[in-house]
């Protein structure tokens, strides 16, 4: 198995590489190069033709009504068509500007990294991908394509991205939902820091309108642990707020509170058909993609 | 406020006490300085921040509240406190500063079980005195001492040696005022441990009435040791009367000791009197439980001069009180002066014919020393001070009037001790006398008015009248109480001047007539005493200077009146002494010899021809000599005896001691024993420096284990949940 050129590439890396494109290149195609198909599946999928049945094959493929007819076992072929049309939904408020260690990566350049990778990978399998840049509202918004230009118009706009004000990320979802006509995936982006419930009626309307959903819950790595030890007068991102606190007395209430919003929206994600997957900075690209992959594996054909 | 500081040994270092505000002022800057951080989102900040703001408070309050409590308690620690007074059991002794007060009262003189209360007192003093260290310091006060004031505070060692000088005294203890003196010197005392030790019998007679102790500290301990036993049996002389200092040779004297029976049983006592050290008399009386017999001798001595003497008990518990002195000087023949207007050419019709009669009996008889008076005559306008200096006796006879100038000489003679007997005459000029009894523009000097000179019926008509029945209990009248009491009932009155008295104190109407009239009226006037008789001392107003009754009657008034209350020759012990004395050697001091052998100069002042000297406080019991100038025979001498109450051994109960003594921490013991153990526990105060060490220690401790909570909370940054 030749080695995989990505698995030591850390996000400080990434970031010291600079472009996108080559990051984004980098990672995919040697993802791409150790999988034996696509997961991503059309939303129809055209008979080829039949073949003689060998043991071994899936019985689910197996022409029953042939069978039926002249007691020969055959087996259907299919063409597959990469028909999907992806949304890539990136967050771009204030609190995803935020990083605790000053070698690291924002919140957004780690989903930007992340939004890069999975452009290039969907196009590479010629599936459309459109990119959705939200903090209060719509920033920017790109529809879906499969050509390369369209794949460097994204990560250009990707690399021009600049935190901006707060997150109203429900108001936007509901927006999106009723703008993406067509069935497809949508992959959101974002560390939801907004009021959760709205934030999941959101995401609950992707889904009534039965888009496959994604979500990559991203935080920073000090957003988990916490990791202040002295009395800090904290400043919110969004809206400038102050407050100053010992840590030490906050710092167990406070990962019970985030723990708590994240397993309300995991929850809510799996109660809803919906993926969930959380993210820090500080977690590998290859480590977090190849998880959701083989888990998008499981269900297809 | 000093009594605060007074609880440090270093207080200097309180000074650093307020080095407790240090943590909060590093707080607030700390607080101050908190570095700015921009984050993320304070949704959960927040959320956390209000459901932890409470706990956070409390915990930086108990941590702050211990930062400042080990600054604090350092400081504390530093300037070493102690505590005076509670239990011993962390150990360590406080200075201690004691004052003992021991009853030296001759009360505790009294024995049982051949050990005397005193001899129990000093080996109680002993016991206390033992359990201090040379760091401390005691002072010793004898009650009753000279002044009642305590020694200088000194070394135990000191102490001891002073105990055993301690002697008991004759005097009666006054241990309000004693344990005043005590609480006075403590109070002046910083030391931790202060302590009243007061060793006593507790008599009853000893103790003021109410609570009398101000001033005394609540931090003081009183340990009272009660050294009476079981009251033993005590009888006392209580009080010794001469009946007539002015004695003179062939005259009887009267002895009248008060025996007194302290003890609840029937007694059979001999009462022996002694004079001039020699036993005269005894006297077997009984006297019933709880009550008081007199025990009467009659003397009479045959040489002049100064007399001493006692009256002795035979020996019980307390000898002290079985002995009672006397001093008396006994006159050759006691010289009385007899004045009337002029003297009568026949000798029967003479104002004081009978008056010479009856007074010298054998004059003219070759028998003058049997003589007990020395009468001798003169008329009124003759009589002046120097006169009268030389006779303690004047009787006026009929006189109608007192010259002008006279009256004042014969007053101030009365004034100053002498003695006068008047017999009115119907001639007399009321207002004359009337003005010598109440002097224009002063006082009056004697209760009695002369309202009419004559009261009786005209002589031709007469029909006499008799006396009431006198008062024989009167001391003038005991002699006549038996068989001569018929003498009163053969006097008959013819004339009387009838007088108008205002009885009050020291004035009071002797005999009166069968009509109610005043006969004979006795009056105290200054330190001198006053006979009036309303009829004249001859015949022609009466027939009582033919009656037996008038000699003896008339020598018993004229002893009465040498009675001079100014001259007291028997004093207390603990009382100044202050008595005229005759010398012909004046000196401004006179030497006191007591009984004891010890010589003490006394001042003397002058008064006239009168010279008394001052001398205080008469210590000793018995007989003491007074000397002027170089001369070797005593000028004078008094005697000085016990006060008889302090005989009563009726000890105080424990809840009276309390009462009288309100102090926070009181300690009755029974026996010295009882009390060593307590005053040791109560000695070992608590040096607190120790314990305040001890809790810095653990303050400190506690203050680590909570900022170490806070720091492991700030260091477990194990990776949350969430991010695995």
């Amino acid at each position: 198995m030749p080695r995989r050129p990505y698995t030591y590439l850390e996000p400080a890396a990434l970031h010291r590489l600079g472009r996108l494109s080559l990051v984004a290149r980098s990672v995919v195609e040697g993802f791409y190069a150790g999988l034996h198909r696509s997961p991503y599946r059309g939303s129809s999928v055209e008979f080829a033709d039949h073949r003689e049945y060998v043991p071994g094959d899936d019985l689910r493929h197996l022409d029953w009504k042939t069978l039926a007819r002249t007691d020969r076992r055959t087996i259907k072929q299919y063409e597959e068509e990469t028909n999907l049309r992806a949304h890539l939904l990136l967050d771009v408020s204030a609190s995803m500007g935020y990083r605790h260690d000053a070698n690291g990566l924002t919140k957004l350049e780690y989903a930007s990294f992340l939004a890069a990778c999975l452009s290039f990978l969907m196009i590479k399998q010629s599936d459309p991908v459109g990119l959705v840049l939200f903090d209060e509202g719509i920033q920017a918004f790109i529809p879906p394509a499969t050509s390369a230009a369209h794949l460097n118009h994204i990560l250009r706009r990707l690399e021009d991205i600049r935190p901006s004000r707060a997150t109203h990320a429900s108001a936007v979802f509901h927006q999106m939902a009723e703008r993406i006509r067509r069935r497809g995936l949508v992959v959101i982006l974002s560390d939801l820091f907004d009021e959760p419930r709205e934030v999941l009626r959101g995401l609950q309307h992707f889904r009534y309108l039965k888009h496959e959903v994604i979500l990559f819950h991203l935080f920073d790595r000090a957003e988990l642990e916490f990791p202040f030890r002295q009395i800090t007068q904290f400043v919110d991102l969004e809206n400038g707020e102050r407050i100053q606190i010992d840590p030490a007395y906050v710092r167990q209430q406070y990962l019970s509170e985030v723990q708590a919003f994240i397993t309300e929206v995991r929850k809510h994600c799996l109660e809803a058909g919906m993926d969930h997957v959380q993210a820090h900075t500080g977690t590998p690209y290859d480590r977090m993609l190849q998880a959701y992959l083989s888990r998008r594996q499981q269900f297809s054909p | 406020m000093s009594a605060f500081f007074g609880l440090f040994l270093n207080p200097l270092f309180l000074l650093a006490v307020p080095t407790a505000a240090i943590p909060v002022v590093l707080h607030l800057l700390h607080q101050r300085r908190a570095p700015v951080h921009h984050f993320s989102t304070l949704r959960f900040l927040k959320i956390s921040h209000q459901k932890t703001a409470r706990r956070k408070r409390i915990h930086d309050l108990l941590l702050l509240l211990l930062r400042a409590l080990v600054l604090a308690l350092l400081a504390l620690g530093l300037a070493q406190p102690f505590l005076r007074s509670g239990a011993s059991l962390l150990g360590g002794t406080a200075a201690t500063e004691a004052v003992l007060v021991l009853d030296c009262s001759y009360s505790m003189g009294a024995s049982a079980g051949g050990a005397t209360r005193f001899g129990r007192a000093r080996q109680a003093a002993e016991a206390v005195l033992g359990g201090l260290g040379p760091a401390d310091s005691v002072s010793l006060l004898a009650a009753p001492a000279a002044g009642g004031r305590p020694t200088a505070a000194t070394s135990p060692e000191e102490a001891r040696e002073m105990l055993q000088s301690c002697r008991l005294s004759y005097g009666r203890a006054d241990l309000g005022e004693a344990l005043r003196q005590a609480a006075a010197s403590l109070a002046a005392s910083s030391r931790p441990n202060r302590e009243m030790v007061l060793i006593s019998d507790l008599q009853r007679n000893s103790w003021p009435s109410s609570p009398s102790i101000p001033g005394l500290d609540p931090g003081v301990h009183v340990f009272v040791i009660d050294c009476g036993e079981e009251a033993g049996f005590n009888a006392a002389v209580t009080d010794l009367r001469v009946r007539g200092e002015r004695r003179a040779v062939g005259t009887p004297v009267t002895f009248e000791a008060h025996i007194r029976n302290f003890q609840p049983d029937r007694v059979r006592k001999t009462v022996s009197l002694y004079i001039d050290r020699e036993k005269k008399a005894d006297e077997r009386i009984e006297i019933a439980a709880a009550s008081e017999a007199v025990a009467l001798f009659t003397f009479t001595f045959d040489t002049p001069g100064p007399h001493s003497g006692w009256v002795l008990l035979p020996e019980d518990d307390l000898e002290t009180d079985n002995r009672r002195f006397f001093h008396l000087d006994v006159q050759p023949r006691l010289p009385v002066l007899l004045a009337r207007d002029a003297v009568s050419a026949v000798p029967v019709l003479d104002h004081v014919f009978y008056l010479e009669k009856a007074l010298d009996p054998f004059r003219g008889l070759g028998h003058p020393e049997r003589s007990a008076l020395q009468v001798d005559a003169t008329i009124l306008p003759g009589l002046d001070e120097h006169l009268l200096e030389k006779y303690p006796v004047l009787i006026l006879a009929q006189c109608v009037e007192i010259p002008t100038g006279t009256d004042a000489a014969i007053r101030r003679f009365v004034d100053e001790g002498g003695g006068l007997m008047v017999f009115l005459g119907e001639n007399l000029r009321p207002q004359a006398w009337n003005d010598f009894f109440a002097p224009a523009g002063a006082r009056p000097w004697l209760g009695v008015r002369v309202a009419s000179p004559s009261a009786g019926p005209a002589p031709s008509e007469a029909r006499p009248q008799g006396l009431q029945e006198p008062d024989l209990a009167l001391p003038l009248f005991q002699p006549f109480q038996q068989e001569s009491r018929h003498l009163f009932r053969q006097v008959q009155i013819h004339h009387h001047v009838l007088l108008e008295v205002e009885v009050a104190d020291g004035t009071q109407v002797l005999l009166r007539t069968a009509g109610g009239d005043p006969l004979l009226i006795q009056a105290l006037c200054g330190r001198g005493k006053v006979f009036l008789w309303s009829v004249p001392a001859t015949t022609a107003g009466s027939n009582l200077p033919v009656n037996n009754l008038f000699l003896p009657l008339l020598h018993r008034m004229v002893h009465g009146l040498t009675e001079s209350r100014g001259r007291r020759h028997d004093f207390q012990v603990g009382q100044p002494v202050q008595m005229p004395f005759e010398s012909g050697t004046v000196s401004p001091v006179v030497r006191v010899v007591t009984p004891g052998g010890a010589t003490f100069e006394a001042p003397v002042t002058r008064d006239g021809r009168v010279q008394t000297f001052q001398f205080q406080p008469a210590l000793e019991a018995g007989i003491h000599e007074v000397f002027t100038g170089g001369e070797a025979v005593p000028a004078a001498a008094f005697a000085v005896n016990v006060d008889s109450a302090e005989s009563e051994f009726e000890p105080l109960s424990e809840p009276e001691i309390r009462r009288l003594i309100p102090a926070r921490t009181l300690h009755v013991a029974r026996t010295p024993e009882a009390v060593r153990d307590r005053i040791e526990k109560i000695r070992q105060g608590v040096q607190l420096w120790n314990f305040f060490f001890a809790a810095v220690l653990l303050l400190a401790l506690s203050e680590c284990f909570l900022a170490n909570r806070q720091s492991a909370d700030r260091s477990r940054l194990s990776l949350h949940p969430a991010v695995k």
